[in-house]
């Protein structure tokens, strides 16, 4: 659907391209060739890894790499034990798979993401990644994949679990290859960088404002 | 309630004097400014060459600007294939009407807000209000100005004007009980109010930091989360673009994520970086039925093809406000309007083309520190000596033709002469209806001899 009118507002900023204004540029502008290059980024990417890992916890989040189902389920025991969870929400992400008899084992109650309505009832919230980007520590969020855009936002905590062969070195890993996507774009898709946070009060940090106050990445 | 009415009644001078007496405000904007700028140069050095990459979107944003046209329409095509609609919007008029049509129509009652700052430029809120909706905004700091009735005073950091106590105050009152003021127990009290808030929302209201053509995605940075729950809890979410703001493609957006928040905050990337295309898809159980996206010129194409067409490359960091000494003395409301620092300086003349707006590109030293900031190169600072230039053009006949007389009359030795011996140069400009406006304000005119060294010279007594 369509309304206004598109000719008329295109017209009007055709007639003003095709004005001969003055263009009283004191510092002209360099000609482009239409390439954006790479982004160059003065960091070391040795060890994807211990890159992301130190990249997330600048942000106060936490990386955690996991070697075995074993490893998962000391992490959940941990968290909902230190957080006193009750109720948890997790996304049909294919790294979600163990999570829920893991969590039921524990004595949480544990559903699949069915509405926004039960995620905003959930302690935590467990998703898995699409990618994870080492420079900035983020990880890919993809509503298609999971199944919706609200256990990664609604719960107070968040885990989300991400193989470690999809961790990618920059953000322009990930941003250039996503239209090139075989099954187009989704309708949302989210760059998770830690925990919510907000500095709107005397610049001091808060954490936890809207979204998740803790964030953990556990990495496959 | 409305924030947003164009500079009415109060000049600069008056607004810089209420500015300058008010300690408290200076001793924020002296944190807040020097935090974000250190922020800012660490989070540059990150960058392997931050100057060929503020070079190469100096010449992305022209070029794109120069096809304009053909990227709109692109974009427009793409949302539309995506299923959600598109509304070409001329005037603020023409942007609230559709928004409040579009409300109207799916009876909402709750709207929710995420920060955009063209909404506050066509006074949307007040729209929305008007048609009976009850308009929340989301983001920390502009819930704390909305609830007190202000104007953003910072683009980053809407509340910086006030401190932990008055917005303790403000809370306080709505939270209908004393609040300690902490700024822990400040969000936390946030949080869960604004929770319901979304929880009972039918509408939510984004803005777009960049959308793309080439698949017709808006891109959405907020550290909060606001801007996520505005989108994905109520049932239709309208996005107000203005509609400078789009890029080519993901390449381009690649160098412009590089950019904004390391501008912005000095992050790498802000919390969150959502990417919207169209509404919620097959097989999602949350996300809107309906995504618009609402398309803004709202005087935008009378600077495009003029020489401050460079205005329209700004992507709205703030990195200018941090840096500039009149900003940093005087904070965001003394602009008058919704815009401010050096962007703003610039930016309001040119959307409200009025006197009272004119005045604010002398709210500059012209000292340049802006643009050495810019990440897209934007040379304010002459642009702002433009906007001078312009304003003196419009300025009163009667200063020129003085102007016109002063230099016709000291062209030619007699003329010259005879101007000296009628009450002297400076006196001779007062009397030909030159007027020193506010510079005379402060200072006297000089007295002259009776015999100038011209009369002296002739009678032979140099």
């Amino acid at each position: 659907m369509e309304s206004g009118d598109r000719q008329t507002f295109l017209a009007r900023l055709r007639a003003r391209l095709e004005s001969d204004a003055p263009e009283q540029l004191l510092r002209p502008i360099p000609a482009w060739d239409g390439v954006v290059p790479a982004i160059a980024y003065r960091a070391d990417f040795g060890d994807l890894v211990d890159r992301f890992s130190q990249a997330l916890a600048l942000v106060a989040g936490e990386a955690r790499v996991l070697s075995g189902t074993d490893d998962l389920r000391a992490l959940l025991r941990e968290i909902c034990a230190a957080h006193r969870v009750e109720r948890a929400v997790l996304s049909r992400d294919p790294e979600c798979a163990g999570a829920a008899e893991i969590l039921a084992d524990l004595g949480v109650a544990a559903e699949v993401l069915a509405s926004a309505e039960q995620a905003a009832r959930a302690d935590l919230g467990v998703t898995g990644a699409a990618f994870g980007i080492a420079l900035t520590g983020s990880v890919v969020v993809d509503a298609e994949r999971a199944g919706g855009r609200t256990a990664s936002l609604l719960p107070p905590l968040h885990l989300a679990l991400l193989r470690a062969d999809r961790l990618v070195a920059t953000p322009g890993a990930v941003i250039r290859a996503l239209p090139k996507r075989p099954t187009g774009l989704p309708s949302n898709l989210v760059l998770i960088t830690g925990p919510s946070r907000s500095a709107d009060i005397e610049l001091q940090l808060t954490l936890g404002v809207h979204g998740p106050r803790h964030v953990w990445v556990g990495l496959l | 309630m409305s924030g947003t009415q164009p500079i009415r009644g109060t000049t600069l001078r008056e607004r810089t004097a209420k500015a300058a007496v008010d300690d408290r405000l200076r001793t924020s904007l002296r944190h807040a400014t020097d935090t974000f700028g250190e922020r800012m140069a660490d989070a540059r050095a990150g960058l392997g060459d931050p100057e060929g990459m503020r070079r190469l979107a100096r010449s992305v944003k022209a070029d794109v600007l120069r096809r304009l046209p053909e990227v709109l329409s692109r974009l427009a095509d793409q949302v539309q294939a995506r299923g959600g609609s598109v509304c070409w919007a001329s005037t603020a008029a023409e942007a609230n009407a559709y928004v409040t049509a579009v409300a109207a129509r799916i009876g909402a009652r709750h709207v929710v807000k995420s920060k955009s700052m063209a909404s506050e430029e066509i006074d949307l809120n007040g729209a929305l209000e008007a048609a009976g909706c009850e308009v929340t905004e989301t983001d920390l700091g502009e819930w704390i100005i909305q609830l007190a009735r202000e104007t953003p005073s910072h683009i980053i950091v809407p509340a910086i004007h006030r401190d932990r106590g008055q917005i303790a105050e403000v809370l306080s009152r709505v939270a209908g009980g004393e609040l300690a003021d902490v700024p822990e127990e400040l969000a936390a009290f946030a949080r869960q109010r604004l929770r319901e808030k979304f929880l009972a929302a039918d509408l939510g209201v984004s803005g777009v930091n960049f959308g793309i053509a080439e698949t017709g995605t808006c891109v959405l940075v907020t550290n909060e989360g606001n801007g996520r729950l505005v989108t994905a809890l109520p049932r239709v979410h309208v996005a107000l673009m203005g509609m400078e703001r789009v890029l080519d493609d993901w390449d381009q957006l690649d160098l412009f994520l590089a950019l904004l928040p390391r501008a912005a905050t000095g992050q790498a990337l802000t919390t969150y970086t959502s990417f919207i295309t169209g509404p919620r898809g097959a097989g999602e159980v949350d996300g809107p039925d309906e995504f618009h996206l609402v398309i803004l010129d709202n005087g935008r194409s009378e600077v495009l093809g003029s020489e401050f067409s460079e205005m329209l490359a700004c992507i709205r960091c703030g990195a200018c406000l941090n840096v500039c000494p009149v900003y940093r003395q005087v904070g965001g409301h003394a602009y008058g309007w919704v815009y401010s620092g050096p962007m703003g300086a610039v930016l309001t003349p040119l959307l409200l083309d009025t006197r009272e707006a004119e005045e604010l590109s002398q709210a500059s030293t012209l000292c340049g520190a802006c643009w050495q900031v810019c990440p897209v190169g934007i040379p304010l600072q002459d642009l702002l000596l433009g906007l001078r230039r312009r304003a003196a053009d419009h300025s009163g006949r009667m200063e020129r033709a003085g102007w016109r007389a002063w230099a016709a009359a000291w062209s030619r030795p007699a003329a010259y002469r005879a101007s000296l011996r009628a009450g002297g140069a400076v006196r001779g400009l007062a009397s030909m209806g030159v007027s020193f406006g506010g510079w005379g304000a402060g200072r006297e005119l000089p007295e002259l001899p009776r015999q100038g060294f011209r009369d002296l010279w002739e009678k032979g007594k140099v």
